[in-house]
């Protein structure tokens, strides 16, 4: 009799802590996120405006003719300069930059805008997309790389400020998200333009730990 | 079989106290839940901000008020942009803040007991939608004036003019709230010192925040 209590009470607290373990595992939220990176960290990616996703893939084909307003030209070569210099050269893991010269297939739209928020600037889903994939895979296409400089041209009135604000921008197409200490985003990670308390005309570039974030997602 | 049934019932009573437990404990959790709800969409994310605050001085400094209050209603807002393909449509939503006590204030402002914040208002979601899921706690707001943001960026004074009536929270991380007598950080706030004010006694730290800031004033 004593074994066969043991043995079914033993049965019975296993059906009680996979009970326990499949509740809680349903109601642990959202998965973690090993570093800055990924489309489920913050916002996660939807059809809000400023949700977060990521790039469909590690090519970023974008286009700037949409930059029209008074330093068209400035920002247009300042990002150009921190695709090629920054991200391009992560060519070696199979990410590309590729500046288009039509709107239609590119992947990332960058414009200059003119909202009175304090937000420099940021990176969206373009209107009527609807993302794709699962977390923190979810991706769409094209983004948005927006410049609020339009009453705010202090914000942007010399390269290395345009520079930061272009590299931090692009990281967030690719995913990568505002790096916060050690934890988050790797040893170096206040030397990264994703690092929003770094000076305005400093961090310039992003970290190899950023650059091994998108890698482990667009390497094949 | 009859143990066995028992055992087993036992059993699903013990699995349903463990779960229980910790959801019965977090009521508030779900109250923060509801509130975190209304306020997570209302945020940009992927922003790149002109400057930051890494603990609660610099939050305080870099506010342009500090007060206490409670919202009462959601309005449309004003609309930026186009939509056209080379501009962005941004459109914001209104939230009217019956303000109950002013932690730290403008003497240029009009010191009325209402105040309009803005937010972005969700793509997806109306005006009634929103009205529908407005939170009703108390909560201590850090807001920056449109018209002195501009005034801080030498702009116009014409456009300077046409902002004293607007409020934004600072960043992402304006809204500290009353749940359950304590604080509720921001939703998804990204700074680590967040973490660390949130669970504390709410009237302790609406303490803090006025000793804060009358510091700041005197200096």
């Amino acid at each position: 009799m004593a074994a066969f209590r043991w043995s079914s009470i033993g049965r019975a607290v296993q059906v009680g802590l996979l009970t326990v373990a499949l509740l809680g595992g349903q109601a642990s939220g959202w998965p973690a996120s090993a570093g800055n990176w990924g489309s489920n960290r913050t916002h996660p990616c939807d059809n809000d405006m400023f949700s977060e996703c990521i790039a469909k893939d590690g090519v970023t084909y974008y286009y700037l003719g949409y930059l029209d307003g008074a330093l068209a030209a400035e920002l247009a070569t300042d990002t150009r300069d921190r695709f090629a210099n920054v991200y391009d050269p992560i060519d070696s893991f199979d990410v590309a930059a590729v500046e288009f010269s039509n709107a239609s297939s590119a992947g990332v739209w960058v414009k200059d805008v003119n909202i009175d928020v304090d937000a420099r600037a940021w990176t969206r889903c373009a209107d009527g997309v609807t993302p794709q994939g699962s977390d923190p895979y979810r991706w769409c296409e094209p983004q948005v790389v927006a410049y609020n400089d339009g009453d705010h041209p202090v914000r942007f009135d010399s390269p290395n400020k345009r520079k930061r604000i272009a590299c931090q921008e692009i990281g967030h197409t690719y995913g990568l998200r505002h790096a916060l200490d050690a934890s988050n985003a790797g040893p170096d990670f206040d030397k990264s333009c994703m690092y929003e308390q770094g000076g305005l005309t400093t961090n310039l570039t992003i970290t190899t730990h950023d650059k091994n974030q998108i890698e482990n997602l667009y390497v094949p | 079989m009859k143990r066995l049934a028992w055992a087993m019932l036992a059993a699903i009573v013990v699995a349903i106290v463990v779960i229980a437990a910790p959801q019965s404990r977090g009521l508030g959790i779900s109250a923060h839940e509801r509130s975190d709800r209304f306020w997570r969409p209302l945020g940009i994310w992927n922003g790149s901000w002109g400057a930051d605050y890494p603990s609660l001085g610099a939050l305080v400094e870099g506010a342009h008020v500090v007060v206490r209050g409670r919202l009462t209603d959601v309005t449309a807002g004003r609309v930026f942009g186009s939509d056209a393909p080379s501009d962005e449509l941004v459109t914001m939503a209104q939230l009217n803040l019956k303000v109950t006590e002013r932690i730290k204030w403008d003497s240029r402002l009009d010191p009325g007991d209402l105040l309009y914040f803005e937010v972005v208002k969700p793509t997806a979601e109306s005006i009634d939608v929103l009205r529908d899921g407005l939170p009703s706690e108390e909560a201590v707001f850090f807001l920056r004036n449109r018209a002195l943001a501009a005034e801080e960026e030498q702009l116009a004074p014409e456009i300077v003019a046409q902002r004293w009536t607007y409020f934004q929270q600072v960043n992402n991380m304006g809204v500290f709230r009353d749940i359950d007598s304590q604080v509720h950080r921001p939703p998804d706030g990204e700074q680590a010192w967040l973490d660390r004010i949130n669970g504390m006694s709410y009237l302790d730290f609406v303490d803090t925040v006025r000793t804060i800031a009358s510091s700041q004033s005197v200096r």
